[in-house]
Formats: structure tokens, C-alpha cells, sequence
């Protein structure tokens, strides 16, 4: 009997100690919130885009525009295009889409839920940005139908390149109107690392971008992408001080990618001799700045004693450039070459120049008043080669030789394909995990839509 | 002689039990008076409580202490029984005998084993209808490796143990029939005394940085490490279902139980054990490196690459220049140099040679224990230090042990145990790790003296690895010199634990026992490591100091009822609670850029950051377990158990766990007793479901602090700058979370033959796996990487042989042999709608995946193209892979890292009180990536570069690529080219090589153990000493495989899921082990 009592208040006991002890609570994750706000989503949007543009795509797209060579391993597999689909999915899969164009995508949404077309402008111009830098690299890409994984959509449709832009120009467009807005319930302030929170800078970033874009299209477009790009271009930077930039710190968990990249893999990439020799041919003062010395390595070659990387590249808290006066410059000086307005455009030329040499702090008005252009002698190519000598790991050199053929480059030694690559592969986790949708039977040599043969 | 002891114990025991249960009564009249002495066959030592008895009557008496016995019995008594516990029953026939003297023998397979099963709870093992395996205490300290964990290699079918390597405090990881999740842990549960115990190993560095830890850093230690395996009493292994189902969600890998040494009744005297070992550690095996070709490139002398392939070393000369940094002779130069000094021909360093040491573990445990009828207790300490075969490596554990028991009143029995161990060392950095040790050491060129003239004594001068201003001196600037290393980037951890419980049985009748039991695991442990400005990893230093804590806290009820309750009919019943809980944090802080050199701390870096991470879950179950037993014949056994869990949502939150199974001793019929050929068969059936459950906070949707990573650098995490910033969780969380269920089913038999002298046990087991649990990756465009889901399902199919023989068993000299056979058949059927593929880790171009329709771990690699009927295209368009293979960059499967099959032999030989054993350890299949081979042909220190410049036709035939098509017409390639250092760089080897040609067979026999003892107790008679063993171990003494680098038990990845990778891991160790056990 005794025994009977004692299990049933055992029994009683345990059963409601048992409900107590299973505590939903305890399941609620202690190490993350499960909302955040906006001021604290933009900060993280513009590293992670200056550390993909500045590090993994531009030791890419300027291997292989010959700015730098890779000495070893994978970075001597780039020199010679031999590049595979698993290379690019840390690029496309946790940089540009996550944690890149989705916490842009939320940026943009909560701006609206919350009122506050000031933080919404910014992210469109952004999500402009990404847009811009993926379907350069890919062509057609997802994003209609993209970055909807939470409501448990995780195969998306692919857009064409040319819908792509039209949302790159519209998403540009609204960013301007919204960042005119006399009212925003919050306003973006020191948290946007890359103007503090100046909206009139990113409405001059607003214009520039829709300039650069427009001249992508000049291969389909003609004298129309080259106005358009001119149009656009009225309200766009007027100084080196409006550049889209993000400078790096001096702790090793916020620097720079190359000076990372650098100091994790030693001896993985060094200066090309192609353009060392194009530098070196004007004793242009900005090979000190770009390189640590003034050996190059030609693409495929791997001279292990080549040049590293500069100090103005590949210092811990060295600025990665997303779009900057300088470029401005050069897109006036091409579209107004290609509009016939000569003068125009040897003035752009020249204040392109002056303002990647300020950019660089290496301004010599004797070197600037032998080497600036004349109505004499300027021509396309070197427009396009003064922009490739002032776009230093800039991404947008690719995009300019596959639009003009310039620089004129030769194919690595041990070069794997017959040309130079004209587009990435698609990355192995959309081929396994989106492969329906993916478009087929590409190589790197095939072209993107606005890069018509 | 551990088995002995047990005797000795069971002797004790047996006679104190014959004393107060027994009465043996001796009364009638027509009685004649035998007289003898009792003693062991396998010592001579007498032997008290051995039941004398008259066949056929309740007449009898038992052996006094000196094994002496005095019996009167009828005139007319024709034979006398001899039975004791543990020994084989003798018939003896009377006549007319009246002194009677009798050896026993041990009886080394006895049918009444009884074995540890769930809950602690002790069986008969034949009361059992699933397969359980123990192993004694002397076979675990057999090797004495320290590791309770690698002391069970080779000696469990189902159980497969892979030491990640020869470091000291290396992990082992084990699995039990398979995996049976996809990326949760495949790791058993531990058990030790019923208490569940914490067997994770924790790895350090930048947590942003996850599983990527793994492929750099130390060795990190499972924390099985931490037992004493001289504590051990016994290790059970529950490898079905239905033995683990009492344990519900965390028995989805089966369960390891542990049982640890207790005081005995010892009359109130104190026995004293002292154990004590010396183990001397040696490299087994190195991958061979080149001595003859000089640092370099294109045959041209330089110091200013990583390569070596310079000229031959034949032709070159020192020039003697004393103030050379390179070389104590002076600098390399060509012979035909000007500068040459004839007379100082190059050296070629054996710097690998060089710089491996010999190692010790020196253990020593010294146990108290003694007990009366009221109480008993046991205490130890015990200590390893091992000083490891990499210079300033080492690892040292200390262990304290109480436990104890008393009876409080008549009904009532009280007991606790606590141990405090402290562990840990000084741990060197290895892997994918540019200060790596073997990576600087095997890349290394031979022209360059990494000792600086110090040979093996390099790590103790610091001018081997440092110049006078205090950079770093090495062969190249991309490396560490691996005594930089050993010197300058030190890595230390200390763990502080504390396993206890206490327990309260009271047994208010003779039927009934209610038991209680709580017990908690905690431990903390702390680490700090650091990399000195100039290391290859961290140029500007970087200080690492990262806490660990762990606490485990269980709680289990149980009412027991066991009773006869009609004739030949038991039931035994045992109802109970389970309450438990876990809770881990994690501080993990991080400062780099040392201001000051050579101070190492915090306060001396230029930024810092910290991460912090908490996980706390807990589980509730009723369970209850049902033993229905007929006539000792036919045993069912039913069990059921319903648990709660906080991991999983509320709504769904209780899952219910049953098994059955039976066993059935068909040698009971009476057709079968008694038989002379089968002395004991039996059949066994089970099914159970158990489960694993999912990880804590895998729920929600959430935002984590921001990082940021390209996969080539550390990268960049928040906050920036002061900034602080989050971003969405690439991981989505899933509201529908299930556990992960297990259906085991298993049939089995276990037979013996001719007096028990041949035993076999046969087990064929089916598991499936549903609902496994996995971050499904999904395509990045949807904005995520992964969701979690109760998506895949897989199975494991295998066989479990045990065969024990005893081919001699006379007075002296007793042979057993015995193996275990083990075939797992792992196939992942089916993963998720769209993913066929789940990478475990890797590098470009090499991973270890889980793919549907293989075994689960299949190696994936890059390779060459090869042709329709498999030759491989070479080359034929010109360029500068010209005559060469082409290497084709798509992954493809290559078979699985998993062994076919494995087979453990062991035999015992016992002479008087010699004792020989060897243990032979076989295994088949399985495939592992010798990346490090890959690397070092690249670096031209390969042994087998030392071809360069030969000529050779590639076999294959000739083609090329056109579009990325391959256009071959199939011709056999002509084409003569030579072994060149283009090819070794870039397709025989180098970073990004073909690297299917780099997968290797793991295959191996080798002789694990081989101990000689001899036990001088019986020798030296002293009244004092019980046993006094002497004896002597090689572990790893021989290795035979086609493996074509270190010793390839072995994992880069310690005990983790990524099994099957070598990328300058640290090689293994051949020991002899030294060592004496004393009992007082």
C-alpha cells in the first residue's frame, strides 16, 4: 500500500515536473535575433559588395585582363581561363544572392513597411548594383522569380539579360525619386559606411550607375547608349569626393580582400607583365602605388619573382572602388568620341586621368601635362586603355574589352580555351540544385546578350 | 592477468555466498571421509568456494580458503561433482579413493555470461534477443593507449574506430554499424556508470570560419579521452536497435557503456592495484621525399620559390661564404661557379628524418579499494604524460576517482561516485595551415637545412628557425619552419571535468527495487594558442583564447519488479523516468597584430573580436521494459519509451519508441540438452525504433552578426569598424522538424560446440534510416544556401561475425583464438526532392559527399577525360599540354571512404603464467585522398618526381578539346614526351591536379597489438602479493598497405563526419609498451 501511494506522487510529481522541464523557451535561439533593424542590415550589404567586387571577382576578371597574373595553384589555373563551376559559388552563392541581393531584398522591404523611402533609395540603387555586377559575369540571371526561399520557393526562374537591365534602370530610377522624398520615418545615418547617410551622394551614384549601365548596351544600342550614358551623366559625380568607395579597417576581420587574400595565400598573385609594361612604357607614377615593384609575370608564365600587390591595393585597410569619378570621366570621354564631340571628349580624358592620379595620390603636373590627350591623337583604344590603367582591380575592365576589344590582349601561354573567357560559368550549386532552370550549353567563351558578336 | 583477478573475486565472493546461502547438510551414518586440495589449472593457486558435491544427491561442502575440502559421504557414492563459478564443472570418480586432488580449469566461454545492457541493467547474456558485445578490463588496457576509445579498435564486429592521428590527444572517431545521419553525429552515445557523458570534441578558431576549423588548426581531443581506462571495469557495446531503445533519441548510433571498477567485499581489507606503463613512440610510416634535386624551378637553383626543382644536388657546391642565412657551409651554387668550393659537395637534409622524436606516454594508476558487508569503496589516481613524436607536443592527463556504497538499514542501499580529471597539452598546429607542421616540413626543400646544422636537436636552437632580428628563418617566405612552429606558435588546452552521481536503491521486498539515480557531467576547457609575428598564417601574430563549457545533467527513476510467477515463468519489469539536460557555451576571442613580440596576450593586439554561443536543450521520457522468460528456454523482452524534447516544435514535441525481441535457447529442448556436439544454441530476433534528435534552435528563421567570406580568406565579420550588423541566416529554419527515426530489425544466432570449446555468433542486421535530418542545399539565387529538413533516408545492411576457438586447452597451456568480422553495406537511398548531393568538406576540386544511390562518404573528385572505353585522352594539340593527360575538372564519384570489410584475429596464449596475445587487424576497401602526395609532386619533394626529365608515353589515346568536347578518334597515344616539371605542377600534382589519381586504397593488415606477460605472482609467492604481471606490448608493430603515405588510419578532420582525407596530417606511431601490474 505503502509502495502504491509513493509511485502515484512519484508519478504526479514527475508528470508535472516533466511539462515544466519540456520549456518551449528553451528552444528559443539565445545566440541570434530573430529581427533585426535597418540601420543595422545596410553596413553589412556594402562590405560584403566591396569584398566580393574588390577580391574574389576582381582577382577573376583582372587575371584574366591581364592587370595580374596568378603565380600558383587555383590563382595559375585563372591565368590560363582554366576556371570550373565549383570556383564561382562562393561568389554567386554567398556573396552576391546571400547574404548580398537577399538582405537587400529585406532592406527594401522594411523600408516600405516602415515608411522610410530614404533607406528604400539606397537599397535599390544597391540591388541596381548587384544586379549590375551579376548578369555582367553571367548573362541571364535569376531575380523576378528569385530570393523567395523563405516562402519556400528555392528554384528560381531564370530572367533574361535584357529584363535584367530593364530592372537594373527602373530599380535606378525609383531610388532617385525615393531619395528625393521629403520624408523618410528613418534615415540612414553613420551605419552606411559608404556616405554616412549623404543623399545627395547617392543620388549622384543613382545616375552614374544608370550611366555605366547604359553603356553596356552600346554593341546593341549605338548612338543611343552613348547619349543615354551622356544624359545620365548631368547629374552624376562631380568630384573624386562623391565616389562609390568603401574603405577597409586596420582589424584583420574587417580588411581588406586582396591585403586578406595576400597574407592567406602567399605567392598565389603578383603583377602582370602586360600591365607593368604598359605602365612602365609612360614611367607612370602610379605603378608604385599598384605594385610593390615593377617585375611582372605574362599570364601562364608563373615568374615567381613578379611584383606583389601595392600599397594602395593591398594594404589591410586598403579602399575598394565601386564606382568613382574617374570612371565617370571615361564614359563621358567614350560616348562623346563615339557621338563625334571630340572636345568633350578630350577634356573627359583628361579629367579622368587627373582624378585616377589624385584618386592615387601620385599627381605630377609635369608627368599629367606629357601623357594628357589631344584632340590629335585620341582615339577609342586610348580612351579605353587610359581607363583600364585607371581601373586598377576594377571589374568593369572586362566588361570594356568584351565591349571594344581593348586592351588588346593575347591569349595566356597554356591557355585552356581558344579565347579569352567571356562570361563565368554558371556555379555548380545551380547546376545540382536549380539545374532546370539553368540556361544550357554555355562555355566561357560564349557571349552575354548585350556582348553581340 | 585481469581475468584472474575477477576470479579472485568471484572466488571471495562464491564463498562468502556458500556460507550464508547454502546449507549443505552432512548427516548420515555409512559415511567414509574424501579429503583433497582444489587448484587452478591455469596458476596452481588454490582455490576456495568450489561446491564438492555427491552426483545425485544434496550432499556437498565447499573448499576452504587454502582450496582444501573435507566431505563425508555414503560408502555406496560413486562420483564427485566440482563446480565453481567461472570454471568448467569436473565429474570425478570415486572408487576407492579418500584423498581427491582436482585442477580446474577456467571455463573461458561461459554460457551463464552476464553482459551490461541498457540502463546498466546486468543480464544474463543469454537471456538476450539482440547482440551485445563486451570487452574486459584487460583487453582494454592491452595497449595501453589511453584512449578508451582506440583500446576498442578491431576488438567489436559492427564497430568501426579511426584514430585521427599519431599527435598526442588526437581524437578517434567511431562509429557502430554505419552512419545513420546524414550531417548530425554519427558518434555513439556514451554511457559510463549510467550516466551519460559528453564525448564531443570541440574545435577551436574563428567560429565565423565553421567546419573549416577542421581542415587547419591542432588536433583537438574527443573527450572519451578523459576516462582512465584502468577504471574500467568493462565496456559494453549496444549496436541494435532493440538494445538501445530504453535510451530513445540518443541512441540513434548506438550506445558504448561503460562499466567502471567498484569495491568488492574484501572482509574489510584494503587491496591495492598499481598500474604503470612506459610506452616508447616511433613514426610508423612517412611518405617518401626526394634527396636529390635542390630548391628551385626549371632545373635553376633559386630560394625565392617554394618548388624544388632546382638542379641535381650532384652538382652543386657551397661557396663557403660565411655569412650565408641559407646553409652553415654558405650559399648553393653550381659547381661550374666560379665561387664553388670543390670540397663542399651540397647536402641533401633529412630534415623529415630530423625532425621527428621519439615519443613516451608514461601511465601509472594506483587504485585502493575494500569493502565489508555494509560498505565498500574504491579509489584511484591515475596519470598519462605523453611527450609526442613531434617535438614540444604533449598531452598529460590527471584522473581522481571515488566511488563507494553503503547500506543505510536493511532495504536501503546508497552509492555515489565522483572523478576529476584534468587533461590536456601542448598542441601543434597541422593540416591545410601554412604553419602547419607538415606542410612546411614536407614541402621543404632538401637543400635547405631546416635545423641549421642542429640535426635532431633543431628544435631546441633558436637559430634553426629564427635570425638574429627575430624573423623567421625557413626555406620560403610562404611556409613556416616547422621548429618555428613547435617553438612559436603555441597551442594549449586544459580541461577541468567532473563526472559524479549518486544513486539510492531501495528494495522494500524481495520482488521489488526502486532506484534513483542523478548524475552530471561538466567540464571547462580552456584554451590559448597564439601565432608569433613572422608565422606563415598570421604575419602579424594573432593571440586565440577560447572557452569551453559543457554540463550534462541526468536524472533516471526506475521501479523494477521481477519475480517467478507461476513455475518455469519470470517477469521482470522495470518502469522508469528520464530527465536530462545539456547546455554547452562557447567564448571564443580572438586579437590580431601584435604590437610588442614575443608577449602574448590580449591586451597586446591591435583589434579583437569575440563570439559567444550558448546551446542548452532537454529531453523527458517514460519508459518501461518488459522480461518474460519461460524455462530458461524462450526470454521476450518488450520495451517502450515515449520522450518529449525541446529541440523539436511544441506541437510536436512527443515521440514514442517501442522494441521487441526474443531469444530462444533451443539446446533447451529436450531433444537437444545434453547434446555432445551443440553444447548451446540459440536463436535471437529483434525490431526496434529509436531516433535521433535534432539540433537545438533549428526552427526559426533568424539573423546572425554579419560575416562576410569569399572562401579564400578568413574574411570580414561584424562589427566593422564599431559598426555592428546582421544579416538573414543563409540557413533556413523549418517548423515541421521530426526527429530523425531508425528502424532497426536483426536476427542472429550463437552457437557452441564441444564443451563450449568452438563458439559462434552470427548477426544480420537491416537499418533504415527516415526523416534524417540535413541543411538541404538549395540554389543560392532563392537568397538562402540550405534549409533544414526530416528529408533523407538511408540504409545499413550488414553482418557481424564472432568465432571463438580454443584448439588447446591442457593444464598449462591454453590457446584461444578468436575473431570478429564486420561487413557493413551503407547506401544513402535518397536525399531530397532535387539535391542528390551534400558535401561532408573538402577542398577545390576533392570532396567528401553524400550522394544518393552510394555509401554514405564517397569521395568526389576532379579527373582525367577519359574515352568511352575508360582510356584516357592525352593530348595531341600543341601547347604546353602536349603528350599529356587532360584533366577534366567535373566531379566524379570514386567509390566510398568507407572499409568493405574489416576482420580483427586475435589469439591468446596462456603457458603457466605466460601469457602471449597478438591481435591482427585486416581491413578492406575504403578509399582516402592522399593530398598531401598530390602537393608534394607539385613541390617536386615527392620520391617519385625524382623521374623528371625521363621519357615517357603516356598511356592512353590521343585527343583533345574543341568546345570543351572532347574529340579523340581513339588512336593509342605515340606521342613521347617527358615526366616534366609542367606536368607535375600542373596535372601529376601541384594545387589543383586530376585528382582522381590521388584517391588511394586504405586497405591494411596490420598487427595492432602483440603483448608477452607473465605473471610473477604465482612465482614469487610472496603472502602479501595477489598478482604481480609483468608484461610487454607492440601496438603498430606492423603495417602492410598500398596506402602511399603515412599510416592511413588517419583523418584530417579528427572525429568528424568528413571522413577519408589526408592533407599533411600527422603520421601515426609504432610503440613498445613496458609495464607491470601489481595487486596487494
Amino acid at each position: 500500500m505503502k509502495i502504491k501511494i509513493i509511485s502515484i506522487l512519484l508519478t504526479t510529481l514527475l508528470f508535472s515536473s516533466c511539462s515544466s522541464w519540456i520549456d518551449t523557451s528553451i528552444n528559443t535561439d539565445p545566440n541570434n535575433p530573430t529581427d533585426v533593424a535597418m540601420a543595422q542590415l545596410v553596413a553589412p550589404i556594402e562590405v560584403n559588395l566591396a569584398y566580393v567586387v574588390g577580391g574574389d571577382l576582381a582577382r577573376t576578371s583582372d587575371g584574366w585582363m591581364q592587370q595580374i597574373a596568378g603565380l600558383q595553384s587555383q590563382s595559375a589555373d585563372n591565368d590560363i581561363y582554366n576556371i570550373s563551376e565549383a570556383d564561382v559559388d562562393n561568389a554567386w552563392s554567398y556573396n552576391l544572392y546571400s547574404p548580398g541581393m537577399i538582405n537587400t531584398k529585406l532592406l527594401m522591404e522594411k523600408a516600405v513597411t516602415t515608411k522610410s523611402p530614404h533607406f528604400g533609395g539606397i537599397a535599390k540603387i544597391l540591388m541596381a548594383y548587384h544586379l549590375g555586377v551579376t548578369t555582367d559575369l553571367w548573362g541571364d540571371i535569376p531575380y523576378s522569380d528569385a530570393l523567395n526561399g523563405a516562402s519556400g520557393q528555392i528554384k528560381s526562374k531564370y530572367d533574361t539579360q535584357e529584363k535584367i537591365y530593364t530592372t537594373i534602370f527602373s530599380l535606378l530610377t525609383d531610388a532617385i525619386t525615393d531619395l528625393s522624398s521629403t520624408t523618410s520615418v528613418y534615415k540612414p545615418a553613420a551605419e552606411d559606411l559608404i556616405y554616412g547617410g549623404d543623399l545627395a551622394k547617392w543620388k549622384k551614384t543613382a545616375y552614374a550607375l544608370i550611366a555605366r549601365y547604359k553603356l553596356h548596351l552600346a554593341k546593341l544600342n549605338g548612338a543611343t547608349a552613348y547619349t543615354d550614358a551622356l544624359t545620365a551623366l548631368a547629374n552624376a559625380y562631380t568630384s573624386n569626393d562623391d565616389d562609390l568607395k568603401l574603405a577597409f579597417g586596420t582589424a584583420y576581420n574587417n580588411s581588406n580582400p586582396i591585403y586578406q587574400f595576400t597574407q592567406e595565400r602567399g605567392g598565389y598573385i603578383a603583377a602582370n607583365s602586360y600591365y607593368i609594361n604598359m605602365l612602365t612604357a609612360t614611367n607612370d607614377p602610379r605603378l608604385a602605388v599598384y605594385f610593390d615593384g615593377s617585375v611582372g609575370s605574362a599570364s601562364g608564365e608563373s615568374n615567381s619573382s613578379a611584383s606583389g600587390i601595392g600599397v594602395n591595393y593591398a594594404s589591410i585597410n586598403s579602399t575598394v572602388y565601386l564606382m568613382s569619378f574617374a570612371e565617370v570621366k571615361f564614359i563621358e570621354a567614350e560616348a562623346s568620341f563615339k557621338t563625334n564631340d571630340i572636345p568633350r571628349a578630350v577634356a573627359a580624358y583628361n579629367a579622368g586621368l587627373k582624378s585616377s592620379l589624385n584618386r592615387e595620390g601620385v599627381y605630377d603636373a609635369t608627368w599629367f601635362a606629357t601623357n594628357s590627350i589631344t584632340a590629335a591623337t585620341i582615339t577609342l583604344e586610348k580612351i579605353i586603355d587610359q581607363k583600364y590603367l585607371s581601373s586598377f582591380l576594377q571589374i568593369e575592365t572586362w566588361t570594356d574589352w568584351r565591349r571594344t576589344g581593348y586592351p588588346t590582349l593575347a591569349l595566356a601561354k597554356g591557355a585552356v580555351t581558344t579565347e579569352i573567357p567571356r562570361r563565368l560559368p554558371y556555379p555548380q550549386s545551380e547546376r545540382l540544385y536549380n539545374g532546370a532552370n539553368m540556361p544550357a550549353g554555355l562555355t566561357v567563351t560564349s557571349r552575354v546578350w548585350w556582348d553581340k558578336n | 592477468m585481469l581475468f584472474n583477478l575477477k576470479l579472485f573475486y568471484m572466488k571471495k565472493i562464491a564463498l562468502l555466498l556458500a556460507f550464508f546461502a547454502i546449507g549443505l547438510q552432512v548427516l548420515l551414518a555409512q559415511t567414509k571421509e574424501i579429503t583433497g586440495k582444489i587448484t587452478s589449472a591455469d596458476d596452481g593457486s588454490a582455490i576456495p568456494g568450489v561446491t564438492v558435491s555427491v552426483k545425485g544427491t544434496t550432499l556437498g561442502t565447499i573448499s576452504d580458503m587454502n582450496g582444501v575440502f573435507k566431505l563425508k559421504v555414503p560408502q555406496d557414492s560413486k562420483i564427485l561433482l566440482f563446480s565453481f563459478v567461472g570454471m568448467t564443472t569436473q565429474e570425478v570418480a570415486i572408487n576407492n579413493q579418500s584423498t581427491i586432488n582436482v585442477s580446474m580449469a577456467t571455463e573461458r566461454i561461459s554460457v551463464d555470461e552476464v553482459v551490461v545492457t541498457a540502463l546498466g541493467i546486468t543480464r544474463e547474456k543469454k537471456s538476450l534477443g539482440y547482440a551485445v558485445q563486451e570487452v574486459n578490463a584487460e583487453d582494454i588496457n592491452k595497449a595501453e593507449t589511453g584512449n578508451v576509445l582506440s583500446a576498442l579498435t578491431s576488438r567489436v564486429a559492427g564497430v568501426n574506430i579511426t584514430s585521427s592521428a599519431g599527435t598526442a590527444g588526437a581524437s578517434s572517431f567511431i562509429t557502430i554499424r554505419g552512419q545513420n545521419s546524414i550531417t548530425g553525429s554519427n558518434q555513439p552515445l556514451f554511457v559510463v556508470d549510467g550516466l551519460p557523458i559528453d564525448n564531443s570534441m570541440e574545435y577551436s578558431g574563428n567560429p565565423d570560419d565553421g567546419i573549416n576549423n577542421l581542415t587547419n588548426g591542432v588536433a583537438y581531443s574527443n573527450r572519451a579521452i578523459d576516462l582512465n581506462p584502468d577504471d574500467i571495469e568493462s565496456v559494453s557495446v549496444l549496436k541494435g536497435g532493440a538494445a538501445t531503445a530504453l535510451y530513445g533519441m540518443k541512441a540513434g548510433n548506438g550506445v558504448v557503456l561503460i562499466t567502471t571498477k567498484k569495491g568488492s567485499k574484501t572482509d574489510g581489507k584494503m587491496s591495492v592495484s598499481l598500474a604503470s606503463s612506459i610506452s616508447i613512440d616511433n613514426v610508423n610510416q612517412l611518405p617518401a621525399t626526394q634527396s636529390m634535386y635542390a630548391q628551385g624551378v626549371n632545373g635553376k637553383y633559386a630560394t625565392n620559390t617554394p618548388y624544388s626543382y632546382g638542379p641535381k644536388l650532384s652538382d652543386m657546391r657551397y661557396d663557403g661564404a660565411t655569412n650565408s642565412t641559407r646553409d652553415v657551409n654558405g650559399n648553393l651554387v653550381l659547381a661550374t661557379d666560379p665561387s664553388a668550393k670543390a670540397n663542399l659537395t651540397a647536402n641533401a637534409y633529412d630534415n623529415v628524418g630530423n625532425f621527428f622524436q621519439t615519443g613516451t606516454t608514461l601511465n601509472n594508476t594506483l587504485a585502493l579499494s575494500g569493502g565489508d558487508k555494509i560498505s565498500n569503496f574504491y579509489i584511484s589516481i591515475g596519470n598519462t604524460t605523453t611527450n609526442g613524436i613531434i617535438p614540444k607536443n604533449t598531452f598529460a592527463k590527471t584522473s581522481i576517482k571515488l566511488s563507494g556504497e553503503t547500506k543505510l538499514g536493511s532495504k536501503v542501499t546508497a552509492s555515489g561516485s565522483v572523478n576529476y580529471v584534468r587533461s590536456g597539452g601542448d598542441r601543434v598546429q597541422q593540416g591545410s595551415n601554412t604553419s602547419g607542421v607538415m606542410l612546411g616540413l614536407l614541402r621543404g626543400a632538401t637543400s635547405f637545412d631546416n635545423s641549421n646544422g642542429h640535426g635532431k636537436d633543431g628544435y631546441k636552437f633558436q637559430d634553426a628557425y629564427m635570425y638574429p632580428d627575430g624573423t623567421q628563418r625557413r626555406y620560403y617566405a610562404a611556409y613556416d619552419n616547422p621548429y618555428w612552429t613547435v617553438n612559436q606558435n603555441l597551442f594549449n588546452d586544459q580541461v577541468d571535468r567532473v563526472i559524479g552521481n549518486l544513486s539510492l536503491v531501495y528494495k522494500p521486498t524481495k520482488e521489488v527495487t526502486i532506484a534513483y539515480k542523478l548524475g552530471d557531467d561538466f567540464y571547462s576547457d580552456r584554451r590559448k594558442g597564439h601565432f608569433a609575428i613572422y608565422s606563415a598564417n598570421a604575419p602579424d601574430g594573432q593571440q586565440q583564447v577560447d572557452n569551453h563549457y559543457s554540463n550534462s545533467l541526468n536524472s533516471d527513476l526506475t521501479v523494477n519488479f521481477n519475480k517467478e510467477l507461476f513455475t518455469d515463468f519470470n517477469v521482470n519489469i522495470t518502469v522508469g523516468n528520464n530527465m536530462y539536460q545539456t547546455y554547452y557555451q562557447q567564448l571564443y576571442t580572438q586579437g590580431d597584430i601584435f604590437v610588442v613580440p614575443d608577449f602574448y596576450h590580449m591586451s597586446n593586439t591591435s583589434s579583437q573580436f569575440v563570439r559567444e554561443y550558448t546551446s542548452k536543450y532537454r529531453t523527458a521520457a517514460f519508459f518501461g521494459d518488459f522480461q518474460f522468460s519461460y524455462k530458461n528456454m524462450l526470454y521476450l523482452g518488450v520495451t517502450g519509451r515515449n520522450e518529449w524534447s525541446t529541440t523539436l516544435p511544441a506541437s510536436n514535441n512527443s515521440f514514442f519508441y517501442p522494441s521487441a525481441s526474443l531469444g530462444f535457447i533451443f539446446t533447451e529442448l529436450p531433444a537437444l540438452k545434453g547434446n555432445k556436439v551443440l553444447s548451446y544454441g540459440k536463436l535471437r530476433a529483434s525490431y526496434a525504433q529509436i531516433a535521433n534528435a535534432p539540433s537545438p534552435y533549428s526552427i526559426q528563421n533568424v539573423y546572425t552578426s554579419a560575416t562576410v567570406s569569399d572562401g579564400w580568406a578568413t574574411g570580414n565579420s561584424f562589427p566593422f569598424n564599431g559598426t555592428a550588423g546582421f544579416k538573414v541566416s543563409n540557413g533556413l529554419g523549418n517548423t515541421n522538424l521530426k526527429p530523425e527515426s531508425l528502424l532497426s530489425r536483426e536476427i542472429g544466432a550463437e552457437l557452441k560446440f564441444f564443451d563450449n570449446r568452438i563458439g559462434l555468433d552470427f548477426t544480420y542486421y537491416n537499418n533504415q534510416n527516415k526523416d534524417l535530418l540535413i541543411a538541404v542545399p538549395i540554389s543560392g539565387s532563392s537568397g538562402y544556401n540550405s534549409t533544414y529538413m526530416n528529408a533523407a533516408t538511408m540504409e545499413n545492411k550488414g553482418v557481424e561475425i564472432m568465432l571463438s576457438v580454443t584448439p588447446v586447452k591442457t593444464k598449462d597451456l591454453i590457446w584461444t583464438l578468436s575473431g570478429n568480422f564486420t561487413k557493413n553495406v551503407n547506401k544513402v537511398l535518397s536525399l531530397a526532392p532535387g539535391v542528390d548531393n551534400i558535401s561532408l568538406g573538402g577542398f577545390t576540386g576533392i570532396e567528401v559527399d553524400v550522394v544518393a544511390g552510394e555509401p554514405y562518404g564517397s569521395i568526389y573528385s576532379t579527373g582525367f577525360y577519359k574515352d568511352a572505353n575508360g582510356n584516357v585522352i592525352i593530348n595531341d594539340a600543341a601547347g604546353a599540354g602536349y603528350g599529356l593527360p587532360i584533366k577534366d575538372n567535373t566531379m566524379k564519384s570514386l567509390g566510398t571512404v568507407a572499409p568493405k570489410w574489416t576482420l580483427g584475429i586475435n589469439n591468446d596464449f596462456t603457458y603457466k603464467g605466460i601469457g602471449l596475445s597478438f591481435l591482427f587487424d585486416i581491413k578492406h576497401g575504403g578509399l582516402m585522398w592522399n593530398g598531401t602526395k598530390s602537393r608534394l609532386m607539385g613541390f617536386g619533394t615527392a620520391k617519385a618526381t625524382e623521374n623528371r626529365g625521363q621519357a615517357v608515353v603516356f598511356d592512353g589515346v590521343k585527343g583533345h578539346i574543341v568546345n570543351g568536347e572532347i574529340v579523340s578518334a581513339g588512336a593509342k597515344n605515340d606521342i613521347q614526351t617527358t615526366y616534366s616539371e609542367y606536368y607535375y605542377k600542373n596535372i601529376g600534382g601541384g594545387g589543383s591536379p586530376a585528382q582522381e589519381q590521388f584517391v588511394e586504397k586504405t586497405d591494411w593488415v596490420r598487427l595492432r597489438e602483440l603483448t608477452l606477460s607473465y605473471e610473477l605472482g604465482s612465482v614469487l609467492k610472496t603472502p602479501f602479493l595477489k598478482h604481480l604481471k609483468v608484461y610487454a606490448t607492440g601496438r603498430n608493430l606492423w603495417l602492410s598497405t598500398p596506402y602511399d603515405g603515412i599510416d592511413p588510419e588517419t583523418n584530417l578532420m579528427g572525429a568528424s563526419n568528413a571522413q577519408g582525407f589526408d592533407y599533411f596530417n600527422m603520421p601515426n606511431t609504432k610503440s613498445f609498451v613496458f609495464g607491470f601490474k601489481l595487486d596487494l
